[in-house]
C-alpha cells in the first residue's frame, strides 16, 4: 500500500494501526520542526503526540492529496497556534516562513527552458539586491554550501540562508512576470 | 528506511561531517522542501539530533495506538451491556403494559357488579321471621320490610336486630322488646316503627331485621 491508498484505508476503517505506520515516518522530521517553534524537548514531544491525536480525526473527515505537504503545513499551524495560546513566545520570523510556504506551491509548474529564459535569469539574477545576487550565483551556479558561501561572503549563515530563499522567490517572480509578458 | 536516512543526513550536516557536494545537495532539497527544512533548522537549534529520545518518542506512539485498542474493546462491551440493558428495560415495559391492558378491563367488571349489589339488596331493610315465633305481616314480608326501611331514621351502629314481641287482639304488636341494649337509640326506634307499623296475624313474634351497610 502506498500513502494514499493507507489514507484512503484510515479514511474508511479508523485503524489507528494503519494511520501509525503513516505518521511513524515523518516523526522525527516534525519533532524537528516543532523544535524550532518550541526550543524545547518536552514541549515538542508533546506536540508530534498533539499533532497525532488530532489527525486521528482530521484524517477521517479530509480528503489529503499529498500527506507530507499537508502534514507539514497542519504540524506548522498547530505550532503557531499553540505559540499564540501562550503569548508572548514568539521567536519566529514571518517573512522567513512565508516565503518557504509559497515555495512549495510555486515550484510545481517548472516547465522546460528555452534559450530566452537562461537570458531572462541573467536579466534577473541583476535586478536582485547585491547579497541575494551574490549568494544566489554561489549557490546555484557555483554549486557551493551554506558554510563556503558565508566564509566566502563574511556574511552569517542564517543570512545567507535566507539571501538564498528570498532571492529565490524574488528571481521566480522576475521570471513568471516575463512570461506572462510575453 | 528514507526516514533514518534523511536523519542521519541532517545529523551528519549539522555535526559539519559532510563533503560540501553533500551539504549542497540537502540545501537544495531543502530549499524546496519546507518541511525538511524546518526539521533541519529545528535539529540545529537543538544542536543534534537525539536519537535516544527520538525512540522514546515512537514508543510513545506504539504505546498510544496499543491503548486506543483496549479503549476501543472497553468502549464496546460497554455499549455491549448499555444494549442488553436497553433491551432489558424495553422488555420490562411491554410486559408490564400487557398486563395492565389485561388487567384493567376486569378490574372495571368488578366495580359494575359491586354496584348492581348495592342496588339490589344493601340498601335495603330486609325483615324475615326468626324460629319461635309464629307473627307475620298481614300485608306480607315484603311490604312489612319496605315500611321499616321509610320510617327508619339510618342511624345505626347494629347490621342485624332480633325483636321480640306479643301480638294483641286487634293485631297490634306488644311488649316489644328488641335485643340490644336499652341506650342505644335505634332500640326506642323500632318499638316506635313497629307500634306505627302494619298489622301481625299470629301470637308470639320472633323477627330480625337485616339493616343496610
Amino acid at each position: 500500500m502506498d500513502e494514499k491508498e493507507q489514507l484512503i484505508y484510515y479514511k474508511q476503517t479508523g485503524d489507528l494501526q494503519a494511520l501509525g505506520k503513516l505518521y511513524a515516518p515523518y516523526m522525527s522530521l516534525l519533532y524537528g520542526v516543532c523544535f524550532k517553534y518550541f526550543q524545547e524537548q518536552a514541549a515538542s514531544q508533546d506536540a508530534v503526540m498533539q499533532i497525532f491525536e488530532q489527525l486521528v480525526h482530521k484524517l477521517r473527515v479530509h480528503e489529503v492529496d499529498n500527506f507530507k505537504s499537508w502534514l507539514y503545513v497542519f504540524a506548522r499551524n498547530y505550532c503557531l497556534m499553540e505559540l499564540r495560546k501562550q503569548k508572548g513566545k514568539m521567536y519566529v520570523d514571518i517573512e522567513d516562513n512565508m516565503s518557504e510556504s509559497e515555495q512549495k506551491l510555486v515550484m510545481e509548474d517548472e516547465g522546460k527552458w528555452t534559450e530566452d529564459d537562461f537570458d531572462k535569469v541573467h536579466e534577473c539574477l541583476a535586478s536582485l539586491s547585491t547579497d541575494q545576487a551574490v549568494c544566489v550565483r554561489l549557490f546555484y551556479l557555483e554549486q557551493k554550501c551554506y558554510k563556503d558561501i558565508a566564509e566566502e561572503t563574511g556574511y552569517d549563515l542564517n543570512k545567507v540562508k535566507s539571501y538564498i530563499q528570498n532571492g529565490k522567490r524574488n528571481l521566480k517572480i522576475c521570471m513568471e512576470s516575463g512570461k506572462n509578458g510575453k | 528506511m528514507e526516514n533514518n536516512y534523511q536523519l542521519s543526513r541532517i545529523h551528519n550536516y549539522i555535526h559539519g561531517l559532510m563533503s560540501r557536494e553533500e551539504m549542497h545537495a540537502l540545501e537544495r532539497e531543502a530549499l524546496e522542501d519546507p518541511f525538511l527544512q524546518d526539521a533541519i533548522d529545528g535539529y540545529k537549534m537543538q544542536q543534534g539530533v537525539d536519537v535516544k529520545s527520538l525512540s522514546l518518542l515512537q514508543q510513545r506512539l506504539e504505546r498510544r495506538i496499543a491503548e486506543h485498542a483496549q479503549r476501543k474493546n472497553k468502549f464496546y462491551f460497554s455499549w455491549q451491556r448499555l444494549a442488553i440493558g436497553m433491551v432489558g428495560a424495553v422488555m420490562f415495559i411491554a410486559v408490564c403494559t400487557l398486563l395492565l391492558i389485561r388487567y384493567l378491563p376486569n378490574r372495571q367488571s368488578a366495580n359494575v357488579t359491586e354496584v348492581e349489589l348495592m342496588d339490589d339488596d344493601l340498601t335495603q331493610t330486609a325483615v324475615h321471621s326468626l324460629p319461635g315465633g309464629d307473627a307475620r305481616p298481614v300485608d306480607g314480608w315484603n311490604a312489612f320490610s319496605a315500611f321499616v326501611s321509610e320510617h327508619y331514621s339510618g342511624v345505626n351502629m347494629e347490621k342485624r336486630l332480633e325483636v321480640r314481641f306479643k301480638v294483641g287482639q286487634y293485631g297490634l304488636p306488644y311488649d316489644i322488646q328488641p335485643q340490644v341494649a336499652k341506650k342505644q337509640p335505634i332500640y326506642e326506634e323500632i318499638i316506635q316503627v313497629l307500634q306505627k307499623g302494619p298489622k301481625w296475624e299470629g301470637k308470639e313474634g320472633h323477627i330480625e331485621i337485616v339493616f343496610p351497610e
